[in-house]
Formats: C-alpha cells, structure tokens, sequence
C-alpha cells in the first residue's frame, strides 16, 4: 500500500532522521502506491453524515477502516517516529465549502503522534483547508491539502490541531482529511 | 462631535428586548449622512492589519483610540462619551456606563470570515457594529448571523443582517450571544467600525 519507494529499511532509516531533525515533522508526498491512492479516492467520493456544531467544527464524516487504521501504518509511524506507537484514535473527515475546525480546550489531548493524510481529485491551497499545528511557542506548522500527502507530526501536551475554514473559491470541490493518532 | 439622528426611542428598546434569539437591535440611518459618509471616507484611508487564526480570517485597525484618522479619533470619542452611553442605556436598558472598550474598524474582503462565537469576555454588556459600506445581500454573504442557544452550544442561525449603510446593530453580550459573520463572497468590501460597552 505504501508508495515501494518509501517502504525500504534505508529510506525508512533517512525518513526517521529527517524527522528528528525536523523537530518531529515529516511530510511525503505520493505517499500511497496507485492502488492505495485509488482507495482513498473513492473514499473521497462517498457521500458522509454531516457533523456540525457552529463554535467547534463543520465536516462530513465517512465511516471505514482506512490504511492509516492498519497495523502496516502503525508499524510505518512507529519506524519513522523510533518509538513504538499505538492507535488512539482515527476519523476521516470530508471538507467541503464552509467547513472548519477550530482549537477548543476540550479538545485537549496528551503527547500525540498525529498522521493526517488528504486525498482530493483537484485543490487549491487559496481555498483554506489546511491542517494547522501549533507547536510550543513557535510558528504554527501548515499542512497544505494536496491529494495522495501525508504528515506524520509529534505534538505536545499543549499543542493544538484545527483545520482552516474551506472559502467560497472551492465551489463544490471537496477533500478528504483521514487522521490517526497514536500515543 | 457627532450626534446621533433623531430616532424612536421606545420603538427601539421594544424591538431590542422582544428580540431573538437574544435581545439585540438594528438602528438605521444611525449618524446624519454627511457624516457617515466622512466617516467611511476616513476609514478607507486608515491602515488595516491581517489577522488570521482559526476562528478568523479579517483585516482590523489599531484601536481608533490611536487612529491616523482625526475623524476616526472624533467617532472614537463620541462613543466613549456619556451621550452615547445614555442612548444605549435607553435602548437596551441596561446599566452600561461611558468609556470605550475597544472600539476598531475592521475589514472584510472576499473568502474573509469570523466564525462563531458568543464574545463573553471580560465584563461586555453590549456589541455593537456600525456599518461603513454598501447595502450587502445574500449572495454577497458578509451577514451577522445570531444563532440560539441549545444548552449552552450554539443552535441554529436565526436572525441575519446583511450590512446596511450607516446602521447600527447592537446586541447583549452573555454566554448564550453565539453569532457569527459569514463569509464575504465577490468584489464588494464590508467596511463597519465596532465596539463594546460595559
């Protein structure tokens, strides 16, 4: 399911340096093979329940096991971050125009391995969307939308996650946010 | 100083204590139209900032207190002043007292948006928006939408104002003031200055 060129113990090797030394960060692109991607396309096509509450959130959620649930993308997270992970938690969320997160103290979690993975047929980044880390006192971390990208990010027990309101300028386009986190 | 047109009083403190979801009041043709339209002239010219986070996407001014703008610092202290407290107890009825609390201009452009919330912070009895631009109408967005209280979570939208040149709305600040401005769709700015009284 993994892109064959991420999956070798020398890549995984270079790919859990690169996260170290970006502070816990790491973003692939074309992260899943033809067929992996394929399925979360059609994921992305399926029709979801709507969730709305107007002060914390608005999106469609899609009920499903998806790869990011799987022992593979547990045993991937665990090689990457160098610390064996566990799953916590898992949603997949479909955005749409109008659709948000926002940060909320009751959406306050402990030390996390977050991996957020999109999967859209046509995006563009001035359409809002994005998955935003806050990380200590520094910059917050920007995760662009892009179909078939992945991010694999360690947040602390202070840090928050929203996903920036999707803006008139998508029109009927939609995205697929999957999510795992582990501790 | 600025002085408020001549309205009626008691048509207004009905409608602002009878309303819905919570009480709240549109007051229009608000300033006489000379000075509106001073007004919004000078707030076109004063600098705006970008502010950006999750619940927002905006562009304000510094609080007018400091405005570039004399007439911007004039507006600022007229509704610093007891006059504009004592119009404001009036309608709402509420025991407000003179003296700003932060009072800016703000901005929306296309895609821009503030996303609900009930602005319950430190001791505000009463928002209000005074709008700056063009009549807006719902394919333009830019409304402030007012949502009822569903336990303590906010509802549904049931109220909507869409910008109207020189009106004022003002509404009662507490826990279940869940409202919203939402998004600003084409060409048109939302210009509007804003503030709260205690």
């Amino acid at each position: 399911m993994i892109n064959p060129a991420y999956n070798n113990p020398a890549v995984l090797k270079e790919m859990a340096s690169a996260f170290k030394a970006q502070g816990g960060i790491l973003v692939l692109g074309d992260f899943l093979d033809n067929n992996g991607s394929k399925k979360m396309l059609d994921l992305a096509s399926k029709k979801g329940k709507k969730s709305f509450r107007g002060d914390l959130f608005s999106y469609e959620s899609i009920e499903g096991d998806t790869f990011l649930s799987s022992r593979e993308f547990e045993q991937f997270a665990s090689s990457v971050s160098g610390k064996k992970r566990t799953l916590i938690e898992r949603s997949n969320r479909k955005y749409f125009h109008k659709d948000f997160t926002l940060i909320h103290d009751e959406a306050k979690q402990g030390k996390r391995l977050v991996a957020v993975y999109n999967s859209c047929s046509k995006w563009d980044d001035s359409w809002g969307g994005q998955a935003v880390f806050t990380k200590g006192d520094g910059s917050p971390f920007v995760f662009s939308v892009a179909n078939n990208s992945l991010i694999l990010i360690e947040c602390g027990k202070d840090d928050y996650e929203f996903t920036k309101y999707v803006n008139n300028h998508a029109k009927k386009n939609s995205f697929l946010q999957v999510k795992s986190v582990f501790e | 100083m600025f002085s408020i047109n001549e309205q009626n009083i008691a048509k207004l403190k009905k409608d602002f204590s009878e309303a819905k979801p919570y009480p709240h009041v549109l007051i229009e043709n608000f300033l006489p139209e000379k000075d509106a339209k001073a007004l919004a002239r000078a707030l076109r010219n004063e600098p705006f900032k970008e502010k950006d986070s999750d619940l927002f996407h905006l562009w304000q001014t510094v609080d007018l207190e400091n405005a570039k703008q004399p007439l911007l610092k004039q507006m600022h202290e007229f509704v610093s002043s007891k006059d504009f407290a004592t119009f404001m107890k009036e309608v709402t009825g509420l025991n407000v007292k003179a003296g700003v609390l932060d009072f800016a201009g703000s901005l929306y452009k296309d895609t821009n948006y503030l996303l609900c919330h009930d602005d319950k912070v430190e001791d505000r009895k009463i928002a209000y928006i005074y709008y700056l631009s063009e009549d807006f109408n719902e394919s333009e967005g830019g409304a402030l939408s007012l949502f009822t209280d569903d336990n303590g979570k906010p509802g549904k939208v049931v109220k909507r104002f869409y910008p109207k040149w020189n009106s004022l709305v003002a509404f009662e600040v507490s826990s279940k003031s869940w409202h919203a401005v939402e998004e600003v769709i084409g060409k048109k700015d939302r210009y509007a200055l804003g503030g709260w009284l205690r």
